[in-house]
C-alpha cells in the first residue's frame, strides 16, 4: 500500500468509526515513516470534518458521530506524544461544561469531538458546573477557550453569570468565551457578552478557528 | 412484587351484591366501605362514611371484624353475633367475604369518559332545613339551631356565612337551604334550592384550557368549553413560561392573570351554555402539569426550571376557586391535583385516577406524549413514574414542514406502490404535518425500506428498487435529503412541497429515543421485560391519534400486540371530573401520592448510553 492509498483508507475508515483499521493503519504510517502531522492533517482532520459536514445535514447521526469520534480519539493518542515533540501538539485548549441547573451532555460532548477532531486540547468539566468551577479551571489549565453549554431557557442565564464570574476573577480578557446549545442564538450569545457562538459542533470548530486567528493577529507582535 | 418499596399487605375480599359477586384486592387495614367504594360497588350511605348515618350496613359471612364502637348502636347482640357491622367502621384486617344488602335508596352513578362507574359522594352538600323559630325559650344562636340538624356533617362554620345568617335566616321563615363543601359550612339560602348544586372540572394545558360543567346532584356533565392557552405569547412549553419568569419578574403576575382569565371565560361559557347562574358552582377541581399549577397559583416557577428541578409543594393547602381567579360562588372550594414531580404533575396523578391504575391487576404502562413526555409503569401494588424530555416534535415545532393538529394539518400518512395517502385534518388543502402524520410518514418509510434503521434515508439507487413508483420523491433540498409528502405546486418544487427532511426524522428519533428510554428504564426497575406490559394507555389527545402499529413500529412502546396498545383519550379532564363526583375518588387520588415512585432518569447510571443507543429504530 502506497502513503496516498494509506491516506485514503485511514480517511474512509475513520469516517465510519472502524478503530481497530484506523489503530492499525495509523501504526502502519508511522512504521512507513510518515509523519504524524502528514496523519493528521491529511487523513484525520479531513474526515472528521466531513462528518461534521454530514451531521449538520442528517445524513450522520449522533451514534456515527460518536464512533467515528471514538476511532478518531484512539489514533491521537499515539501521535499526540510524537506531536508533541515537534511542537505542534495542539492547536489551542478548550475548557468545556454544562452550565449549572442543566444536565444535558450529549451536545457538548459531541463539540467535545469535533474540537479533539480538530486538534484541540479538550478539558471537559462535565454537567452543571458552577461559575466558581470555570473560574479555577480557567486558573488552573489557561485554556483559549471556554465553552459554556446550555440546554434550557432557563439555564441559559448561567452564561452571563459564568462571564461575571470571569471579570470578578479577572479573567474575562485572558480567555475566549463561546456558548452554545439547542435554544441559543447568537443574539443572545451577543447580549451575555460572549464572543462566539455557533449553531453545531462542526460550526463552533470553524468559529473556534477564526476567533483564535483573530485573536493572534490582534496579540502578536507586528 | 413491589420494586424497590417495602410491601403492603393485601387482602382480598369478596362482596356479594345486587347477585353478583365481585373479588377485589385492596391494602389491609382499609374499611370495607372503601373498598367498595373504590370498586364501584354501592353500600348505601348519607353521611360519607363518618360513622353517624348508620346506614352503611354490611354483613361478614367469613373471616371476623371486631365491632367498632359505634356498631352496638346499630346493631342488636344477635345482630353483631351474626357478623353485621357498618362498613365504614369496619377495617379488613384479613380476607373476608361479605354480603351487601340491596339499597334503600338508588345510588347515583355517572359514567366518566374513560368508561368508568363513579358513585357520587360529591363533596358540596345541600340540604333542606325547616328550623323551629327562636323564642325566649329557645335562645340558641342562629350557627347551633343551624348546625344541629348538620349533625351527622359536623362542618365549621365560614366568618362570611354568619355575617349574613340572622337576616337570612328570619326573611325565609327558618327555611333555608345549608350549603356544605368537604367541612366547611359555605352558605344560607333562603328556601330550597337543593337542586341547585354545581361543580367544574378544568384541564389547565399548556396548550389548551378544558373546562367541564358538572351537575353534582346527577353528576351528569352539562356543558363542555375548551380554549388555547392565553398564556401562548409567553411560550409555547412549559420552561419558556418559566424563563419567561425569570427574564422578568413582571411575568409571573402576569401569566398568573392569563391563567386566571382563561378559567375565568371558560366559567362564563359552560355557565352560559347550560343555564346555570355561577354562584351555584360550590367548587372546582383543577388538573395541570406541576408548572402551569404553580402559575396559576401566583408560585414562583424558576425551582422546576432549572436542575436539580424541584416543586414548591406536592399537596396545596386549602385553595379557594377564587384564588384562581375562577368566578363563582364567593366561599367555592377548590380540589387542586397534586403533583409526584416537576415534570409528573397534577394532571398525570388525574390521569393514573381516571385510568385505574391504583385498581387495575395488570400490569400497564401510562404514556402522556408530549412535549415532556410522563410515563407510569405498574399495576395495583406498585407503580413507577419518570419524566422524558421528548423535545417539541410532536408538537410540529423543530420540523420543518412541521404545525400543530389543526386545519389543514397531515394527520396520518401511507405509502403505496405509487402513491402517497394523506388524511388531512378539516379535509383541507395540506399546509403541514403533525405529530401523528410524522409518526406515521417515518413508520411507512422504514416499512417500504425508503429509511434504514438508522433513521438515514437508502441511497438513491437503493429506494429506486424498492419502491419505484415513489422513489423520485427521495429527492434533495439544497444538501439535505427529503422525502416530498405533497406537491402543492408542481411535481419538483421541492421547496413549496410538503416534505419530511432528513433532520426531521433526526428529531423524531430524539423524541422516540428519550420517550423508549425512560420505559426501559421503568421496566429494568420492576425487573420486567415489554411482553410483561399487559397494555399501554396512551393518554392525551396526542394518544387518540397516534397509530398503535406505527407506535410499535418506531419503538415508540414495547412491541406488544396491537390491541393492546388503546388510547385513553383526556383522563387528567376525567380525573378531575372524577374527583368532584366524589370524595372517595379523590382521597384515592391522595393516596397515589404514598403509592407511586418517582425515578429521576437525568440521574440514572448510563442514561447517555441508553439513550443513544434508542435513537436507532427496531429491526
Amino acid at each position: 500500500m502506497d502513503n496516498d492509498e494509506l491516506l485514503r483508507q485511514l480517511y474512509d475508515l475513520t469516517l465510519v468509526g472502524n478503530k481497530p483499521a484506523v489503530l492499525e493503519l495509523t501504526n502502519a504510517g508511522l512504521e512507513a515513516g510518515m509523519g504524524p502531522e502528514t496523519l493528521l492533517y491529511e487523513a484525520l482532520i479531513p474526515s472528521l470534518e466531513e462528518v461534521g459536514a454530514r451531521f449538520e445535514r442528517g445524513d450522520f447521526f449522533v451514534p456515527e458521530m460518536l464512533i467515528a469520534g471514538k476511532a478518531m480519539a484512539a489514533a491521537l493518542e499515539i501521535l499526540r506524544p510524537l506531536l508533541a515533540e515537534t511542537g505542534s501538539a495542539n492547536i489551542g485548549t478548550l475548557v468545556i461544561g454544562t452550565v449549572k441547573g442543566d444536565v444535558h451532555d450529549i451536545g457538548k460532548n459531541l463539540v467535545n469531538i469535533m474540537f479533539e477532531g480538530a486538534g484541540f486540547q479538550v478539558i471537559d468539566l462535565g454537567v452543571q458546573v458552577a461559575p466558581e468551577k470555570f473560574v479555577d479551571a480557567v486558573i488552573e489549565h489557561q485554556p483559549d477557550i471556554v465553552g459554556f453549554s446550555a440546554f434550557l431557557t432557563t439555564t441559559m442565564p448561567m452564561f452571563k453569570a459564568n462571564i461575571n464570574a470571569l471579570n470578578k476573577a479577572g479573567l474575562r480578557d485572558k480567555v475566549l468565551v463561546m456558548v452554545g446549545g439547542a435554544p441559543v442564538t447568537q443574539e443572545y450569545a451577543d447580549v451575555v457578552g460572549a464572543d462566539g457562538y455557533a449553531a453545531d459542533a462542526s460550526a463552533a470548530v470553524v468559529k473556534a478557528k477564526e476567533l483564535l486567528a483573530g485573536r493572534r493577529a490582534v496579540t502578536s507582535p507586528a | 412484587m413491589t420494586p424497590g418499596q417495602t410491601a403492603v399487605p393485601r387482602v382480598d375480599l369478596l362482596f356479594s351484591a345486587a347477585g353478583k359477586e365481585v373479588k377485589v384486592r385492596v391494602p389491609a387495614g382499609v374499611t370495607i366501605f372503601d373498598a367498595a367504594s373504590w370498586n364501584g360497588i354501592a353500600i348505601d350511605s348519607t353521611c360519607g362514611g363518618h360513622g353517624t348515618c348508620k346506614k352503611c350496613k354490611v354483613r361478614v359471612t367469613t373471616g371476623s371484624v371486631p365491632p367498632s364502637s359505634v356498631d352496638p348502636r346499630a346493631f342488636s347482640d344477635a345482630e353483631l353475633r351474626d357478623g353485621w357491622r357498618l362498613a365504614c367502621r369496619a377495617e379488613a384486617a384479613a380476607d373476608l367475604q361479605i354480603d351487601v344488602p340491596p339499597l334503600s335508596t338508588r345510588p347515583k352513578a355517572a359514567t366518566v369518559g374513560v368508561g368508568r362507574q363513579v358513585i357520587l359522594r360529591p363533596a358540596v352538600q345541600k340540604r333542606y332545613l325547616e328550623l323551629d323559630e327562636a323564642s325566649l325559650a329557645d335562645q340558641r344562636s342562629d350557627a347551633e339551631r343551624v348546625l344541629a340538624e348538620l349533625d351527622d356533617l359536623e362542618p365549621r362554620v365560614d366568618l362570611a356565612v354568619l355575617r349574613g345568617l340572622g337576616p337570612t335566616l328570619r326573611a325565609a321563615d327558618f327555611k333555608v337551604t345549608a350549603v356544605v363543601v368537604d367541612d366547611v359550612l359555605v352558605d344560607i339560602q333562603p328556601g330550597d334550592t337543593t337542586e341547585r348544586k354545581y361543580g367544574i372540572a378544568f384541564d389547565l394545558g399548556t396548550t389548551t384550557v378544558v373546562a367541564t360543567l358538572l351537575d353534582l346532584s346527577t353528576g351528569t356533565p352539562l356543558a363542555v368549553s375548551s380554549m388555547l392557552s392565553k398564556q401562548q405569547p409567553l411560550g409555547a412549553d412549559v420552561i419558556s413560561r418559566i424563563s419567561a419568569t425569570m427574564l422578568d419578574p413582571a411575568n409571573l403576575p402576569r401569566l398568573t392573570e392569563l391563567a386566571h382569565s382563561s378559567l375565568a371565560d371558560l366559567t362564563g361559557e359552560v355557565c352560559a351554555e347550560a343555564g346555570v347562574d355561577p354562584l351555584d358552582v360550590y367548587e372546582i377541581a383543577l388538573a395541570g402539569n406541576a408548572t402551569m399549577t404553580h402559575l396559576a397559583l401566583g408560585i414562583d416557577p424558576e425551582p422546576l426550571g432549572v436542575a436539580p428541578f424541584i416543586l414548591a409543594a406536592r399537596l396545596w393547602p386549602e385553595v379557594l376557586a377564587q384564588d384562581l381567579g375562577v368566578p363563582v360562588h364567593s366561599r367555592a372550594r377548590a380540589v387542586v391535583f397534586p403533583a409526584f414531580g416537576a415534570y409528573v404533575g397534577g394532571d398525570i396523578t388525574a390521569g393514573l385516577l381516571a385510568a385505574g391504575m391504583n385498581r387495575d391487576a395488570r400490569t400497564r404502562l401510562f404514556l402522556d406524549i408530549g412535549t415532556n413526555c410522563e410515563l407510569v409503569l405498574g399495576n395495583r401494588d406498585w407503580m413507577l413514574a419518570t419524566a422524558a424530555p421528548a423535545g417539541p416534535a410532536f408538537e410540529g415545532a423543530a420540523v420543518r414542514c412541521g404545525m400543530r393538529a389543526a386545519e389543514g394539518a397531515i394527520e396520518s400518512v401511507s405509502l403505496d406502490p405509487d402513491q402517497v395517502r394523506l388524511k388531512v385534518i378539516g379535509d383541507a388543502e395540506p399546509a403541514g404535518l403533525c405529530g401523528s402524520g410524522l409518526v406515521d410518514a417515518v413508520a411507512s418509510l422504514l416499512s417500504a425500506g425508503l429509511l434504514d434503521r438508522s433513521g438515514r434515508f437508502v441511497p438513491a439507487e437503493q429506494a429506486a428498487q424498492a419502491l419505484p413508483g415513489l422513489a423520485s420523491r427521495l429527492t434533495y433540498l439544497g444538501q439535505e435529503r427529503v422525502f416530498v409528502l405533497h406537491w402543492c405546486t408542481e411535481p419538483g418544487d421541492v421547496s413549496n412541497a410538503i416534505f419530511i427532511s432528513q433532520r426531521d426524522i433526526r428529531e423524531l428519533q430524539f423524541a422516540k429515543a428519550a420517550i423508549a428510554s425512560g420505559w426501559r428504564v421503568l421496566l429494568e426497575e420492576a425487573e420486567l421485560t415489554e411482553a410483561d406490559v399487559r397494555q399501554v394507555l396512551l393518554a392525551g389527545s396526542f394518544g387518540s391519534y397516534l397509530s398503535p402499529s406505527n407506535a410499535i413500529r418506531l419503538g415508540l412502546v414495547p412491541r406488544l400486540p396491537v390491541p393492546r396498545i388503546v388510547s385513553a383519550g383526556n383522563v387528567a379532564g376525567e380525573g378531575a371530573k372524577m374527583a368532584l363526583l366524589s370524595v372517595r375518588e379523590r382521597a384515592a387520588a391522595l393516596a397515589l401520592l404514598g403509592e407511586v415512585r418517582y425515578v429521576e432518569l437525568s440521574d440514572h447510571p448510563d442514561f447517555n448510553e441508553r439513550f443513544i443507543g434508542q435513537l436507532e429504530f427496531p429491526a
